[in-house]
């Protein structure tokens, strides 16, 4: 049974210009334990539809068009006000991108830490205290005392991170939802703090929705990835099946660009054309337009996710089709 | 790798975390003039509260032997057409306007800060409705209200507390407003919301309490400006009664021998504008020392 299964969610936000179609139509699955990777460019939706999930999004431009979110036997879309709040934080918790807007710069670290477990368990203030001061040791923070009396200011991003993580965890959720949490942080922190919330993951048995653009973060951290594009979901697959052998020309594309994967000598890649105008309504594969397999059925046929091998699944319809023999999974040389 | 180790932990100011306040009170005193207000109005209110028990004289015992006396060792003050102890009465005076003054602050500062965080945080219609109350009753006529309830209600302490804080409530509201507005939108308030917390507990420890900066200066600022307000009620014979005094009543009985008994009107109104100063060099300190821009971030 998934943790999480989300079918056909779609979100869009009638704004004075129009109405821009944020997340359009996206499928996937969580099972407990397991690492998900959500990728793509700014704008292609993903952290909308992760807020979407949790009602967090602006209601009046937003609105949720379409879908249905199970989590746990319960429909998140459908849940009011009070049920999503008991939900927020408790079984579901999400850290943000820049840890240092995201923690409340006129209070005690310590004063943070104690408001989830006693808002959400109910405990005594000393019972919090206990578990705060536990949860600082597990994600690293040496002086838990001092920490708690600490502000946010006083600590480096690194460090900001951890208390965010430790903030988020310290309910013992069944799901947390990273929302590009090192995308602020440089290289070296990057990875203390991924392999922190590895450990945490394994150590608490919790499932992780992972959003980033960054295509290493995923490689070395998640289980199952999906490439989001325009609001869509182009692609889905195992991590090293995807990496192995992406089948859809977006995820090639993608890999392409990676500065790693060039030579010195060889000029960098780019995706040529810019990401749709989400204003106006997308005729068939929203990518179309910058795609180097691009045919003429691309811009009229109707893209829908489906499995191609296995359970790696592309919207590509030519994939689909077998029209393009690159594509097969596993005929890829990409690294 | 295991690299879920220990981060050694180094902290600015390892001992204690410094907060808004310990930065703002360094730099209060750091303020001369600030300091200086707040000694001075250390001093009227120990004298206002304390110096009564010293007194030989009750502040109403009545002695028209000895009426209108100037200065002198047995009367520091003189004596009043009753021959009333003048430095007594303007001690007890400044017991009762400091108190209303007090008062009257606490009750608009409690309706405005709470008004005001809702109508901000609420936002939308709902910020509309409330403040276009607040538009309306800028428009009240102070003076023209104050008679209106003395009219219906007699004279009384009490409707002097109504009076003011029915009027300076309002600008207190706008102010709160403006802070939780622009609170509302920082990523903190949307992590405690991702985070479950309900409504009121994120308006009342986390936006009310960031927001109390701007409120404790104006607070501060307001306090005079209510004295004045109940000196002009007490002053138009709609406040205080008689035998009890406060600055404004001993100002307005000042005023009228003020022409052959000139210490009747300076002691009291001395006392008043002292008081006044010292609040607002404090108000403006504490202006200066809260403002965020001259802060650490």
């Amino acid at each position: 049974m998934q943790l999480l299964d989300v079918e056909n969610l779609t979100a869009y936000f009638h704004t004075r210009e129009g109405v821009v179609r944020a997340v359009d139509g996206v499928s996937f699955d969580v099972a407990p334990g397991e690492t998900l990777g959500i990728v793509g460019e700014s704008g292609s939706g993903k952290s909308v539809a992760m807020l979407s999930l949790l009602g967090l999004i602006p209601m009046p431009p937003g609105r949720i068009e379409a879908g249905s979110a199970r989590f746990d036997g319960t429909d998140l879309l459908g849940c009011s006000a009070a049920q999503l709040r008991r939900i927020r934080g408790k079984r579901i918790s999400m850290i943000f991108q820049d840890p240092m807007t995201a923690l409340n710069p006129y209070m005690t670290i310590g004063a943070q830490l104690l408001e989830p477990p006693m808002v959400h368990d109910g405990v005594s203030k000393d019972e919090a205290r206990r578990r705060a001061l536990a949860m600082l040791e597990q994600v690293g923070i040496r002086d838990g005392e001092a920490g708690m009396r600490a502000y946010p200011h006083q600590f480096s991003g690194g460090m900001r991170q951890r208390v965010m993580i430790a903030m988020a965890l310290i309910t013992n959720p069944s799901l947390l939802i990273a929302d590009e949490p090192t995308t602020a942080l440089d290289v070296t922190v990057q990875a203390q703090v991924l392999d922190l919330i590895k450990r945490l993951q394994r150590d608490l048995g919790m499932a992780v929705i992972l959003i980033t653009h960054d295509l290493g973060v995923i490689a070395g951290t998640c289980d199952r990835v999906s490439v989001m594009y325009a609001g869509r979901i182009l692609e889905s697959a195992g991590v090293d099946d995807l990496f192995a052998g992406p089948c859809h020309p977006y995820t090639k594309a993608l890999m392409a660009s990676l500065p790693s994967t060039h030579t010195r000598q060889e000029d960098l890649f780019t995706i040529p054309g810019m990401p749709p105008d989400l204003l106006e309504p997308i005729a068939g594969c929203p990518f179309a337009p910058r795609c180097e397999h691009v045919a003429d059925r691309c811009g009229s046929e109707d893209v829908r996710l489906q499995e191609v091998a296995g359970e790696h699944a592309s919207a590509c319809i030519r994939v689909q089709d077998g029209e393009l023999p690159g594509f097969r999974h596993g005929a890829h040389g990409t690294r | 790798m295991r690299s879920g180790g220990a981060v050694k932990t180094v902290f600015a100011d390892a001992e204690r975390g410094t907060s808004l306040w310990r930065d703002a009170a360094r730099r209060l005193q750091k303020n001369r003039l600030a300091v200086a207000g707040l000694i001075v109005l250390a001093c009227v209110v120990l004298c206002a509260f304390a110096g009564p028990w010293f007194s030989s004289y009750p502040y109403d015992e009545q002695d028209r032997e000895n009426k209108f006396l100037g200065p002198s060792a047995a009367h520091w003050f003189g004596t009043d057409h009753l021959g009333r102890d003048l430095f007594v009465r303007v001690m007890q005076g400044g017991q009762i306007s400091l108190e209303v003054a007090l008062a009257a602050t606490a009750v608009s500062l409690s309706i405005g800060v709470l008004f005001g965080a809702m109508a901000g945080f609420l936002g939308g219609r709902v910020d509309n409705a409330m403040m276009r109350v607040v538009d309306v009753l800028y428009t009240l006529p102070f003076t023209i209200f104050a008679i209106i309830l003395v009219t219906y209600l007699g004279r009384s302490l009490v409707l002097v507390f109504v009076a003011i804080g029915a009027v300076e409530w309002l600008t207190m509201a706008r102010i709160v407003r403006g802070q939780v507005m622009s609170l509302k939108e920082k990523e903190f308030i949307e992590a405690a919301v991702a985070m479950g917390l309900s409504r009121r507990r994120i308006l009342l420890r986390h936006l009310i309490p960031n927001a109390i900066g701007p409120v404790i200066v104006y607070a501060t600022l307001t306090i005079p400006r209510v004295m004045l307000l109940e000196a002009f009620l007490s002053y138009l014979g709609l406040g205080v009664q008689a035998p009890m005094s406060s600055w404004g009543t001993l100002i307005k009985e000042g005023t009228a021998a003020m022409e052959e008994y000139p210490w009747l009107l300076v002691f009291p109104s001395v006392a008043l504008s002292v008081t006044l100063f010292s609040l607002n060099f404090l108000g403006d300190g504490l202006r200066d020392a809260l403002d965020p821009r001259s802060s650490k971030e």
